[in-house]
């Protein structure tokens, strides 16, 4: 049993890191003080938007991409899950119609379930259809095709796209741009965050995705989670300050070990 | 027990597992972490099955009630039945017929839809590049500097453009990309965390 140095340090930082996260948590769940989120104007918009699509009696359309449960965009596809629930706990209340197309045939069990969560948390789960969500494939074009063409035909009046996308990026949101839909998107991956950002009407930027569930739902538990990861990031930024002003200074000693441990 | 604690413990436990192995290379937990990556593609077969018979009654519905575009539903089952078929009858995607098929149906639409990226994002840049604001001037003014420092006849026009847009790209542009890379990575751990510990139920339904 071997443990080569990178990952010695990794898991030294992963153990550090999740402990601190770990007790915030505690703190906060057993009545510690409470961390402010600021407004995330994309969550803000949602029972506007929502409330539009009733008003214009057209659907709302949502997609959380091709990240899969089992890769490394499990926790973006799980982030979408969590939003998803909210968006079809207001679709339920204000008695939209939300339809979800699916990618990856792992994720729609999981997605299938939210929703009818979402539909139960409004006091209506009678109101929701399995054909609410659709698979479309899980090849890449062919999911966009499906989701392009859904968005077209229905006229969505709102094309929500939160999760890991690749290239298919802009031919839905373009679809969407052509139909009127109001668009709200999100992911973490960079190369598809900038078309995001020229399309999109409200984004979530990276980490705001994750912070997005904590910022729905309020409780103790995410809440505190929040806290604990704002604390790591400061201290990863302190790290990084420390490590140019020694640089600058002329010691390399904490940049050569971010340089060779760092990956 | 409380059957939301199962899938719980069976998370953790997996979680735990896989961790371990990545950490510990050489450990005796290889065997069992390799076997638990074979479960998961045995999970994404019947997952498979699950999306295949959603697609087959959202589609059948739709021919029975002749829905609006019904037609489309009609050649969604005419190519599900053909290349089931040949994907069966020749034992695989290997299949010359199969390989043939996929090559010029599939992969051809595939890429003509491809070829539709480049003006969508033609048409999205010149919304995005609308000056609007001072964010959007800012975009617009790095985008043109980038642009030009990308085609030699930029250098030509303004000396020192390429310069301006290698430095863009590389200092803010990057340093940028890595603060939020740096917060996602944070809150990913956070949120794989709070899975492992049955903290977030998202994936099992809320």
């Amino acid at each position: 049993m071997s443990l080569s140095m990178p990952r010695s340090l990794t898991l030294f930082m992963l153990v550090v890191g999740c402990g601190w996260i770990l007790w915030q948590i505690q703190r906060t769940k057993s009545g510690g003080p409470l961390p402010k989120i600021r407004k995330i104007a994309a969550i803000e918009a949602i029972p506007e938007v929502i409330g539009r699509a009733v008003e214009m009696g057209r659907p709302v359309h949502f997609t959380s991409g091709v990240g899969k449960i089992d890769d490394e965009f499990a926790p973006q596809t799980i982030a979408a899950t969590e939003i998803l629930s909210h968006i079809s706990k207001l679709c339920a209340d204000y008695d939209a119609e939300i339809v979800t197309t699916v990618a990856p045939a792992l994720v729609l069990p999981i997605q299938e379930d939210a929703m009818r969560a979402g539909y139960t948390m409004a006091g209506k789960p009678e109101n929701f259809s399995p054909d609410q969500i659709r698979f479309a494939s899980e090849t890449q074009m062919a999911y966009a095709s499906a989701a392009v063409g859904f968005i077209t035909r229905e006229k969505a009046a709102a094309n929500i796209m939160i999760g890991a996308f690749y290239g298919e990026t802009m031919l839905i949101a373009e679809a969407g741009v052509h139909a009127g839909a109001v668009q709200i998107m999100g992911t973490v991956r960079m190369y598809q965050l900038m078309f995001m950002a020229v399309v999109a009407d409200y984004l979530l930027i990276g980490e705001e995705m994750f912070a997005a569930g904590a910022y729905i739902a309020q409780d103790r538990v995410r809440l505190g989670a929040v806290k604990g990861q704002d604390h790591i990031k400061v201290a990863l930024i302190a790290i990084l300050v420390v490590a140019f002003l020694g640089a600058v200074a002329g010691n390399t000693l904490i940049l050569d070990l971010l340089k060779k441990y760092g990956n | 027990m409380q059957s939301k604690q199962v899938p719980v413990i069976v998370v953790f436990c997996i979680a735990t597992l896989m961790l371990l192995d990545y950490f510990f290379p050489g450990s005796p937990l290889k065997p069992a972490a390799a076997e638990v990556l074979r479960w998961s593609l045995i999970l994404s077969a019947v997952a498979m099955t699950l999306g295949a018979v959603n697609l087959v009654r959202i589609n059948a519905k739709k021919i029975l009630r002749r829905q609006h575009d019904w037609y489309n539903s009609v050649l969604m089952f005419v190519g599900l039945a053909l290349f089931t078929a040949v994907g069966v009858y020749g034992g695989g995607p290997n299949y010359p017929l199969y390989a043939r098929m996929f090559q010029t149906i599939l992969a051809s639409f595939s890429q003509a839809f491809w070829g539709v990226v480049l003006f969508f994002i033609v048409s999205a840049a010149y919304r995005g590049f609308v000056v609007r604001n001072w964010q959007a001037t800012i975009i617009l003014v790095s985008a043109i500097v980038i642009m030009l420092g990308q085609v030699p006849v930029g250098d030509v026009l303004i000396p020192g453009v390429g310069k301006v847009a290698v430095w863009l790209r590389d200092v803010p542009n990057l340093a940028g990309q890595r603060g939020i890379i740096i917060g996602a990575a944070v809150g990913a751990i956070t949120q794989q965390l709070r899975v492992m510990l049955g903290l977030e139920r998202a994936q099992f339904g809320g």
